[in-house]
Order: structure tokens, then sequence, then C-alpha cells
């Protein structure tokens, strides 16, 4: 009975600790959400985080904290979910104080961004394939004319690309798809006649008051896998020319295990308050006295079980009795030295 | 408990594998690029072997030794194999589970949903297409569509374009070469066009035997491209054998218009030719015009005088002849019966350095067969006009919204330049004025706002007759006036009376109207309105705040364009007794248990004191009587702990919680020698007193203590 009592016990114990062990874990085990500014993982933006030391926006709000537009971009890419008409205010400010915002996006809800700044040109939502212009999948589609700032960029590879229907006065197409490229929107592969040719346009520029905005028709040119596909981090380059960069990261999903490491920072901060700190602390002591006592008890149960197993004659009261007495003489060691004399 | 703490791992193990499932959760760690399948490359060498190209095969094969030999597979040690075991059963089962969910998407799809796309696939996850080198070749067909219609720049840069097309390694090279090729035919059917409408030229001009030189140039050149459209017909046959034979074919028939075009141009060469041994032509015209004056007043009019002639001078009569200003037709003469012609231009308003002017003449009806067309010298003509000089000062400092005088003064040849138009352009608003008689000119301008910190300002004055347009661009630099802020808050806050932020603001030599100030605590953003200068803040702490130091924000936002914001930011010290009363809670639960056993310590110190002392002090109370007993009953207990104490330490034998008495005796009895029966003496009446109940006389514990004496130090 015993026995099986403490085999539960352990038992209970292995699972808290192995779960304990592996919710710690997770706080250093890197993120793998897409687009995740850590995520060392194909899509993520690890390498796109090293190679620009851009600047993490967890609200977009927290662009009017930027003294000047002049000088910066803003990265918004692949975004999930409609921009209301606070953070689009915010954008369209800071395009207005001559700053540089790159939308990179493709079946997101980059639209409403373009709708809220007044802008015409839209993303498609088309899917864009190329079988001669590519990577080893038409999906994996390339640019192959370029314009203006990008004059100097061959070639760029993008990953289930869409397009852009520009309809903004002085919006510049600086990248074009192939005439070979065509809408999939049915995924065969194969280009039937209601489906659209190209060339389309895949980047565009826009001037916005004193700023640019920039539309890429696909959210995944900068992703860990995608960077050193073709030109990519050249054109990364050109479009940055050594700006400081921000990512919008307000808007993309979060993943159980980034949840997970978010309540584990929460705990974190909750715990490093100075009241719960001091009195984790303090009944952690008193959980550890408690416990010494509880098992000394129980170890004087065991001996009194055990005596009377070898001499059940013995009354079981005057044991304890006994017992209690030794307990407390050894508890008094200093009184006992003091009588010794 | 070992085996608790296995099953407690698996749990975590299992919860990672849970994790691993989840969508987005690569089964890859950390990306890598490179890796290798041997199979594909593999089966592209037989395939090569197998159409007869034995040399690519053979450089294909090298190229992949070489590979391999510098390639260190993953699963060349034991946690790679293992990791790319792990690997490879997540995948699989992710898959399983993707069907799964793909499934169940399928049956429970409502009508109409939109098909959504991803965003993005892993480009290692993604199945490598097949080649399909009939759209390619379909390019290649649009490129020698280009160099036949003569547009031989545009076909060599889509010619480029082709080699960023998918193109499968083995047949890269082949492809590399085909293109090669192509260029290089192109590059000299090109230098063949060129050299007969150099010897067609030089016929219409009379130059025979050059033009016969040229035509051996030009023959020898095409002989040289149909020598390589041999080699590319051989490159299509290479080609056979990684496209098929029916895209080899399709090849084959897009390039052949470059033969026919090789055709033609040996056609073209041989007609000169015959031309040329004939000796037949038409006769050269010369023309040639000239000014009186080479610098004329804008809006004034030119004479333009010319002579029209044909070989060894002889005059050409009657022939029309265009004049042109600037690449537009002004005027239309005809040569007289010296071939002389002359005519008179209204000389445009254009006030530019430099005016070109020219002539040309094309023979008409049947002329064309006699004589060939002219153009002749170009006369640049130099326009007078004078452009007024524009000079402006401004009022500083020049804020943004709030209205400045520009002041300015405009010059021509030294003079004022009195009662003429100025304008100045503020972003789309032109504002005129004019000069007074001075020169001078001013304007009360206004810039918008959000104009940043400089501001580029625009004047201009428009062309009249003689008078040249001008203009002047000044960056104006933008000031903001600096408002002040003074805050007064506590240093110390709690959750039950409202944090109370007041403040003062103030702009030096001017006012503000009512401006913003906006409050940033943790979650807490209050926006409030100055009024009278001064603003109050009451932000409610909430009772579950934690206690330590809290961060404040303010932001003041003027209404006035010309005014700049402010911030600030203050550290408040938060004390919370709700959320600090469980601490103290605590600690006085352990203050207290830990005085309570210091008391019992203490207690039991007492007591050991007074048996030492063996005297009761005074009348016991009730409670006190068990005390009491205690008292008596401590003192064999004490002689033999002390005794035991001695003995365990001698022996090196301790009494384990176990050990009766007697057990302890049987233990020790050997090891203690001679002095085992001093000990013996003490544990029987211990153990009398203890288990019999038994009071023990003080005859008895007199002989304890001796015995314990004796024990410790010999009789």
């Amino acid at each position: 009975m015993v026995e099986k009592r403490k085999m539960r016990k352990a038992l209970v114990l292995g699972i808290l600790g192995g779960v304990v062990a592996v919710f710690l874990l997770i706080r250093f085990f890197p993120p793998n959400e897409d687009f995740n500014l850590d995520n060392p993982f194909w899509n993520g933006l690890k390498s796109f985080r090293e190679e620009t030391g851009a600047f993490s926006l967890g609200q977009i709000s927290d662009l009017r904290l930027v003294p000047s537009s002049s000088g910066t971009v803003l990265f918004i890419i692949g975004p999930w979910g409609a921009y209301d008409s606070e953070e689009v205010s915010v954008i369209s400010k800071y395009l207005k104080g001559a700053g540089t915002v790159i939308l990179a996006e493709d079946f997101g809800s980059g639209n409403s961004i373009l709708k809220g700044l007044g802008l015409e040109s839209r993303f498609s939502g088309h899917l864009v394939v190329d079988p001669l212009f590519r990577g080893k999948s038409s999906l994996l589609a390339k640019t192959v004319d370029t314009a203006g700032s990008l004059a100097d960029i061959k070639d760029l590879m993008f990953n289930y690309p869409t397009s852009l229907q520009v309809s903004d006065y002085g919006g510049e197409i600086v990248a074009s798809s192939s005439s070979f490229s065509f809408f999939d929107d049915n995924l065969n592969g194969k280009k039937e006649e209601s489906e659209e040719e190209g060339p389309f346009a895949m980047i565009v520029r826009i001037p916005y008051e004193k700023g640019e905005i920039y539309l890429i028709s696909d959210s995944s040119l900068f992703i860990n896998s995608m960077l050193d596909e073709a030109e990519n981090r050249e054109f990364l380059q050109t479009i940055i020319q050594g700006k400081r960069l921000f990512v919008d990261t307000s808007h993309y999903p979060v993943g159980i295990l980034s949840r997970l490491r978010n309540i584990e920072i929460t705990i974190y901060e909750i715990i490093s308050r100075l009241e719960v700190r001091y009195a984790l602390f303090l009944m952690l002591v008193m959980t550890i006295v408690w416990l010494r006592i509880k098992r000394k008890k129980a170890g004087y149960e065991e001996d009194i079980e055990g005596v009377l197993k070898r001499h059940p004659e013995w009354n079981k009261e005057t044991l304890k009795q006994v017992q209690r007495l030794r307990s407390r003489l050894r508890s008094s060691k200093a009184g006992l030295e003091g009588v010794k004399d | 408990m070992r085996k608790g703490l296995i099953l407690g791992g698996l749990v975590g193990l299992s919860f990672v594998l849970i994790l691993s499932f989840l969508p987005g959760c690569a089964a890859t760690f950390p990306y890598q690029k490179k890796t290798v399948e041997i199979e594909p490359e593999r089966a592209q060498v037989v395939s090569l072997q197998r159409a007869g190209m034995w040399d690519s095969a053979s450089s294909y094969l090298g190229e992949l030794r070489e590979f391999l030999a510098n390639y260190v597979p993953v699963g060349r040690n034991i946690i790679g194999s293992l990791r790319q075991f792990g690997q490879g059963l997540l995948e699989k089962l992710r898959r399983i589970g993707g069907k799964v969910v793909g499934v169940f998407k399928l049956v429970w799809k409502e009508d109409g949903e939109q098909e959504r796309f991803p965003r993005h696939k892993n480009p290692l996850e993604i199945r490598e297409e097949s080649f399909l080198p009939a759209v390619l070749i379909a390019l290649y067909g649009k490129i020698v569509a280009l160099q036949v219609s003569g547009e031989w720049d545009l076909a060599s840069s889509q010619l480029k374009r082709t080699l960023l097309s998918y193109i499968p390694e083995s047949l890269r090279y082949i492809f590399t070469r085909f293109n090669e090729l192509i260029q290089t035919v192109g590059d000299k059917l090109k230098r063949v066009k060129e050299d007969i409408n150099v010897s067609e030229a030089l016929l219409k001009q009379g130059q025979i035997d050059e033009a016969g030189e040229v035509l051996e140039e030009a023959w020898e050149t095409l002989l040289e491209a149909e020598r390589i459209l041999d080699d590319l017909g051989s490159a299509v046959d290479e080609l056979r054998g990684g496209i098929g034979a029916s895209a080899a074919e399709k090849l084959r028939e897009e390039i052949a218009p470059l033969a026919e075009l090789a055709e033609e141009y040996k056609r073209k060469i041989e007609d000169l030719y015959r031309e040329v041994k004939e000796g037949k032509r038409r006769e050269a015209t010369f023309l040639e015009i000239s000014v009186a004056e080479r610098k004329v007043v804008v809006g004034d009019s030119l004479e333009i005088l010319g002579s029209l002639e044909r070989e060894k001078g002889r005059p050409l009569a009657e022939k029309k002849v265009d004049i042109l200003l600037e690449e537009e037709k002004v005027l239309e003469v005809a040569s007289g019966e010296d071939g002389k012609f002359k005519g008179r231009i209204d000389f445009p308003l254009l006030y530019k350095k430099e005016v070109r002017v020219l002539a040309f003449f094309v023979p008409q009806g049947e002329d064309e067969e006699k004589y060939y067309g002219d153009i002749s010298n170009e006369v640049l003509i130099e326009p007078i006009f004078h452009t007024p000089i524009i000079k402006v000062e401004y009022q500083e400092p020049v804020y943004p919204v709030l209205p400045f005088e520009v002041q300015g003064e405009l010059m021509l040849q030294d003079e004022p330049l009195r009662d003429y138009p100025v304008k100045i352009e503020v972003e789309e608003k032109i504002i005129e004025v004019s000069s007074d008689e001075a020169g001078k000119f001013e304007a009360e301008l206004s810039l918008p706002s959000g104009v940043g910190r400089t501001f580029p300002l625009r004047i201009f004055t428009p062309s009249r007759k003689i008078i040249g347009p001008a203009s002047l661009v000044i960056n104006l630099p933008i000031s903001y006036k600096v408002p002040s802020m003074m805050v007064e808050l506590p240093s110390v806050a709690a959750p039950f009376s409202p944090l109370e932020i007041k403040g003062e603001v103030d702009l030096e030599g001017g006012l503000m109207e009512r401006p913003a100030v906006r409050v940033i605590t943790g979650g807490e953003n209050i926006t409030t309105v100055v009024e009278e200068k001064s603003f109050e803040v009451k932000i409610s702490i909430p009772l579950s705040s934690f206690s330590g130091w809290k961060e404040i924000s303010l932001f003041l936002y003027p209404q006035e364009a010309w005014i700049s914001s402010l911030d600030r930011r203050e550290k408040v010290l938060l004390v919370n007794p709700l959320t600090l009363f469980p601490f103290f809670a605590l600690l006085a639960v352990f203050i207290g248990v830990s005085r309570r056993r210091k008391k019992r310590i203490k207690e039991a110190e007492g007591v050991l004191e007074e048996v030492k002392e063996g005297l009761p002090q005074k009348e016991e109370a009730p409670e006190e009587k068990e005390i009491a007993k205690l008292r008596g009953t401590y003192t064999p207990i004490r002689i033999y702990a002390e005794a035991l104490d001695w003995v365990s330490h001698i022996t090196g034998t301790q009494q384990a919680p176990g050990h009766t008495i007697k057990e302890y005796l049987e233990l020790i009895k050997e090891p203690l020698g001679q002095r085992y029966a001093d000990f013996e003496v003490i544990s029987l009446i211990t153990e009398r007193f203890l288990y019999r109940l038994m009071r023990v006389s003080e005859e008895e514990l007199a002989e304890a203590r001796r015995r314990l004496s004796w024990l410790k130090r010999g009789r």
C-alpha cells in the first residue's frame, strides 16, 4: 500500500517535472511562425534582421515615437487582418514626413492599407506562375524586366506571388514578370484561355506626398529560404540604402510556441514584482521547513511500526512518548551541553 | 521515483511531438539550403548516355563526382542519422495529418468559398518541375524574329535573358553554347547588313570601286555566318537527347529564318555586285546654307541664304528646298537658275543659348531616278535676349503658417527692372506681385503646416519680348517655437487615491491655443487640454497594480503648426498595500513559527537547567505538574543520552532510530570492551524507567551518574 502511494507520488512529481522542464525549454526554442524576425527556419526573417538590423514594431502606433520619418524605411511584410483607420493614419503621417514604406504582400490584408491611404493600386490576388523564367518550379516565378531604381537588378525570385494592378498617378512599375507568366488560379500549372497572360507588374513605386511606397507582390521575397535566391539580397540592399529599418510585426498571427513563450515572459514579469518575489521566497522557505518536519514525523512513525513488529508486546503509546522525548532532547542539544558540567 | 521521472520525461517529449504537428512548424531544424539528391542526377547521366551524348554525360559525371567528394552527408554520424530519421518520421506524420485535414476541408467546404493560396512554401519541399523546352523554344523563335526584322540590340538583350530561365544543369552548358552561336551569327548577319547599306550608299555617290570592296567583305562575313549556322544545327542535334526529338525539330524550325535571312543577304550582295560590274549610278547633290548674322534678337527675323549644286559644281535649278529650325520646318524655298536661294524667317521667342538651322533637299518625281538627296550644313544661331537678376531677402526666423515678409529686387543690365511681374510659388499656390519704380517688390507669405526643417521657395519672372525668363530657388530654414512644461507629481502613489499630475505649460513670448497633453502610463492613455497655461490629470491606479517604480510619459501637442511638440518622462513609486498584504501576512506567519520554535527550545533548555540544579522552585500549577513529571523523567534519560553520545563517539556506532536500548547494547558490546558494564547499568536503568514506567530512585540515579563518570574517565 505504502509502495503504491510512493509510486503514485513519484509519477505525479515526474510528470510535473517533465512539463515544467519542457515549459522552460520553450523559452529557448526559436519561434517558427511565418515572417517572425527571430525565426531561423526557412519561413522566418532572421537573416533579413541580421542583414538590416531592423527594429520590430509591436504596435504600428510606435511609429509616432520616431522623431523623423526621413531616412527610415517601414517594412510591412505579409500582414494578416485588416488595418484600422488609426493604424492607416499613422502610416499616412509617416509617409507624409518623407518616410519610405515597403509593402510586401500577396494574399493577405495589404489592400486594406492601400484603400486606407487613398491609393487606387491593388494586389490582384491572382497567383502568378511562370513556366519559363522560374526556379525549380513555376511557382517560384522570376521577374526579368526591371526599371528605374531597380535597373541594375537582373532578376528576382518570388514564392507564390500575386501581381499588382497599378492605377495611381505617378506609379512606376520597377519590376515586372515575363510575357510567359500567367494567372494560374486553379493551380493546374497550365495556361488556360480564361487565365490572363503576363507581363504583370510585380514591384511598383508610388510617390506619396513627400514619401514613397513600394508595393511588392510577394510577401516571401525576404524570408530566410528566399533571400539568397536570384538577386533578392541585392534588391533589399538597393531599396534600404543604409537607412534605419522598422518592421511592423503587429499583424502577425501568434503560434502556440510563441504564446507559451509570451505566457512565460508574463509569468516572469509577475514574479519579478517586489511583493510576489519575496512572498514566493518566504513560501519556499516555509514549505521546505514543513516538508522536513513532515518527513521526520513520518520517519518516527515508521520506526515505531518497525519496533512493534519485532516486539509486539510493547505499548505503542509509550513508544510514541519515548520518541517525542528523544526528539526534544535532540533539539535541545545546547541544553544538554550545559547539563554535562 | 526514478520511474516517475522517466514517465514525466516521456510526457514532456510527447508535448514537443504535439508541437511539431502544428502548422508552420517545420520538420527541418535550422534552415539548411544545401541538399543532395543523387537519384535524379544519376538518371540524368543515364539519359545523356542513352542519347549518345557521351561527352556531356562524362563531363556531367565528373562534376557530380567532384561535388560528392566535397559533400559530407548529414547521416555520417549517429546524431546526424538520428536527426535525419526523426525529421523524416515527423515529416511523414505531418504530411498524413495534412492530408486528413485536407479531406475534412474538402468534405466541409462551403459553396462559393474562395480558394486561398498559401503565402509561400519551403523551396526545399517544392517538387522540381520537369523541364518543358517548348516555352523556351518559343522564346528563341521571338529572338530570331527580332534579328530578322533588324532589331539586333533588342534581340541580343532578349537572348541574355534566356539564361535567366529555368534550364536543368545538364542542359545548361549546351544551351549556353547555343546562345553564343545565335549571338555570333546575329552579329555576323548584322555586319553583312551594315556592309550592304554602306555599299548602297557608296554606289549612290558613285564610289563604285569602294562599294565593290565592301561587298567582297560582306560576302566573306556571310560565308562565316553560314558556317556558324551549320554549327547551330549541330547544337540542335546535341540538344535532341536532352529535350526530345520533336522539341529539337521545333527548335530547328524556329531558327530557320536566320538561314533564310542569310540567303536573302546573299541575293542582295549578288544584285549589288552586278550593279558594281555594270557601273550604274545616280548623280549626287550638294546643299549648303548660310546666314548674314549669327546673332539674332528674339522675335526679330532672319535671312537664310543657300545653294544647291550637282556634281562638278553645276547648279541645280528650280528645286524645292526645306528650311528647318530646331527640327521644325519653317520655310520652303526654290532654287534659282544659278542654284541659289534665299528666304526670311521670323525668329521665334526662344530663350536658348543656341538655335540650329539646316536645310533638306529631297528629290521628287523624275528626280528620284536622277539625283540623290542631301542635307545641308548646320548653322548655329545665337538668340539675343536679356535675363533679369532676382535678389531676395526674407525676415528671419520663418515659422510654418505664420506670415513673413519677402523683399526682392529685379535688375536688368545693372538697371532696375520696373513694373515687371514677379511670381512666387508656395507649394501649389502662386502669388503674383510686380516690381515698383525702383525694381523692388515685396510680398507677405505664409508657408503650409508640416513643412519640416527646410522649404524650397521659388521666385520667377516670365519672359517678355527681349527679356528672357528668370528664376531663383531659396531653401528657407524653418524654425519652431519651443514651449516649456513644468510637471508636478507626488513621489509616492497608492491605489486608493488617484495619482494627480499637475503641470504648467508656457511659451516664451507667445501664447498657445489650448494645447493637448497626453499622459501615458502602463495601459492608461489620457489626453487633456491645457486651460490657462495649466493642466491637471488624475490617473486612477487599479487595485491590482503591483508596487514598484511606475514610468509616466507626458506629451505636449500644440495646435499651432509653428510650435514644436514636447515630451517628458517621470517616475513615481507605487506602493499597493493590497498586493503587499499577502507578503506581510506570510512574513508574520514565518516570524510566528520561528518564534514558537525558539520558545519551545528555550523551554526545554529551562527545564534542563532546572534539572541541573535539581530543585523544584515553586508550587506547581496543575498544568505544571506534567512538566514537573517530565523533569523527573528527564534525569535518567539525560544521563543515558550523554552516555549514548559518548559511546557512539568512541565506538563509531550510532544508535539508529529503530534500535531499542537492548539492541544497541548488543551492537556496542564488543567494541566498547571493559566499559560496557558501566554503559549496561545506565542503559538498564533507563530502559526500566522508559518501558516499564517505573520511577527511578535517587540511589539508582546516583549510580547512573557514577557509571557515566567512569564511562567517560575510567575507574
